[in-house]
């Protein structure tokens, strides 16, 4: 038996209601809601609409906990897929040939803070560089933030992420920035150099969202 | 879950089988298989299936597809390439507890 627009709505607003945030969880959960209250119909013709809303929902998170269970396991998992992602993508970068370029741009950065003489002077323009791409993709966070009322977990890590590694640069630079040694300058150069890969990641990642969250509009 | 502390161990490895039988599949079409099955003797609740798919997803065994089924966005899971090599495994060391535990439990059984 299938149900009827106005019951789906119903499901719709009954799982907006149960605090679910996220569009990957709500997408889920609805087809899965639909399907089991159309079973639970079919199979108890004596029960009402409402109570096999209920009881549909009953089955959802550990222990029966309901939504908001099943959306912090999706949460965690979704973060421990992300950081795998994230540190094999880095390992990449200390691989042939990419290794070559990664420690070009670090020597680069170590032969170029030792060209002046208040090197760590200089290294607030590298920062303020990453920083300013990290808030440019504030515009890109920011159009894709909802789908239907819901936020996207991926955009939301995705701004979190390219955020974080600003301010950890900059959080970097002013830990070095009074220290002209020699270890200064290395520190410096070593950390910058993670924050321009992990950028350029992060912007790798920003494409796979952007076709996602396009195929999910055309549905 | 019925015998749920028996059967919590092997969810993933069943999961597995199906999606390798059925090439992909939807969460609620595999608790509904589970449960055909196995005569209704086994119920998967989805408490503990979504946390298995997505942990299995975060793995590296599962990819998935998002297609639009009666107006509204239905998750397809299917087993990666990596997936598909780990399911062989998992079934080799699911059969090989089995026969183990035949024999602890009913030595005359065992061969």
């Amino acid at each position: 038996m299938k149900l009827a627009e106005e019951q789906i709505t119903y499901i719709e607003n009954y799982i907006k209601r149960n605090d679910v945030k996220y569009y990957e969880v709500y997408m889920e959960i609805l087809d899965h809601m639909v399907l089991s209250v159309e079973a639970i119909l079919e199979n108890d013709k004596e029960i009402s609409f409402e109570d096999a809303v209920v009881q549909a929902k009953k089955q959802f998170g550990k222990n029966g906990y309901g939504f908001q269970s099943f959306s912090e396991e999706k949460l965690n998992s979704f973060r421990e897929r992300e950081r795998t992602m994230y540190l094999k993508e880095i390992k990449k970068f200390f691989t042939f040939p990419k290794i070559v370029l990664t420690l070009i741009g670090f020597l680069g950065f170590v032969f170029f803070l030792g060209y002046f003489e208040k090197p760590m002077k200089t290294t607030n323009f590298f920062i303020l560089i990453l920083i300013i791409i990290a808030f440019s993709q504030l515009k890109f966070w920011y159009k894709n933030r909802k789908i239907n009322g819901y936020k996207l977990i991926k955009n939301e890590y995705y701004f979190y992420g390219i955020n974080s590694v600003a301010m950890w640069s900059w959080f970097n630079n002013m830990l070095s920035n009074d220290a002209d040694s020699i270890y200064a300058k290395l520190f410096f150069s070593l950390t910058t150099t993670i924050s321009f890969l992990s950028l350029l990641i992060f912007i790798q990642t920003r494409k796979k969202i952007d076709s996602e969250i396009q195929a999910y509009q055309q549905l | 879950m019925k015998n749920s502390q028996l059967y919590k161990g092997s969810l993933n490895t069943i999961i597995m089988k199906l999606l390798e039988e059925n090439g992909r599949m939807y969460g609620y079409e595999i608790t509904q298989k589970v449960k055909e099955i196995t005569k209704g003797e086994l119920n998967i609740t989805e408490g503990a299936l979504y946390p298995a798919l997505h942990k299995l997803e975060a793995d590296g065994l599962l990819d998935v597809e998002v297609e639009k089924v009666d107006n509204r966005l239905r998750k397809y899971y299917k087993l990666t390439e990596k997936g598909t090599t780990e399911t062989v495994n998992r079934l080799a060391e699911l059969e090989e507890f089995i026969k183990n535990m035949q024999t602890i439990v009913n030595p005359k059984w065992s061969y």
